[in-house]
């Protein structure tokens, strides 16, 4: 999303992080960055998951990683240079995109299924460019 | 639990530095919000 967030703000949106981790994690990201690249927004950090519980974002077992198509993102994202950092948040917690008005209402919401389920980031761009 | 369509509630969190913040904070324009699994 770093990547797209010239973008995103040409289409007259902002954009927020949100996570379960702790703050000196997210203070990380926005002052030192991740692998020479500084997060351009806000991260914020919701340690009681209430963000999670009101967009109905669930948890999953462990079971779960050793899906193939799990695997597949990890080996993917382990290739491209990632590399997790220490788990200070809620390693079960499932992720999720939502684009939200300024009234409030909810434009639209993914909802990942499994670990690492993000939605293509064109496909943000398309409900951005919608009026 | 909402759904699209609906109005977001107020969603109390915590700014990096440990403020507690709401969502609506940051709700000036239209926001997308990437709810991620943690931060590591």
């Amino acid at each position: 999303m770093c990547e797209a967030h010239p973008e995103i703000e040409r289409l007259g949106a902002g954009v927020v992080a949100v996570g379960t981790g702790a703050d000196f994690q997210a203070r990380r990201l926005m002052e030192q960055g991740l692998r020479g690249l500084v997060v351009p927004f806000p991260c914020l950090v919701d340690p009681d998951a209430n963000l999670y519980r009101v967009l109905g974002i669930g948890r999953v077992g462990w079971s779960q990683w050793l899906r193939p198509d799990v695997l597949a993102r990890y080996v993917r994202a382990w290739r491209s240079g990632a590399r997790p950092g220490r788990v200070a948040g809620d390693a079960h917690r499932l992720s999720g995109v939502a684009v939200v008005d300024p009234d409030r209402r909810v434009r639209s919401l993914h909802r990942s299924a499994t670990v690492g389920d993000y939605p293509p980031v064109d496909d943000v761009l398309a409900v951005l460019r919608r009026a | 639990m909402i759904d699209a369509g609906d109005l977001l509630p107020p969603v109390e969190l915590h700014t990096a530095t440990g403020e507690t913040i709401e969502l609506g904070a940051f709700l000036e324009r239209r926001l997308l919000i990437v709810a991620l699994r943690y931060y590591g």
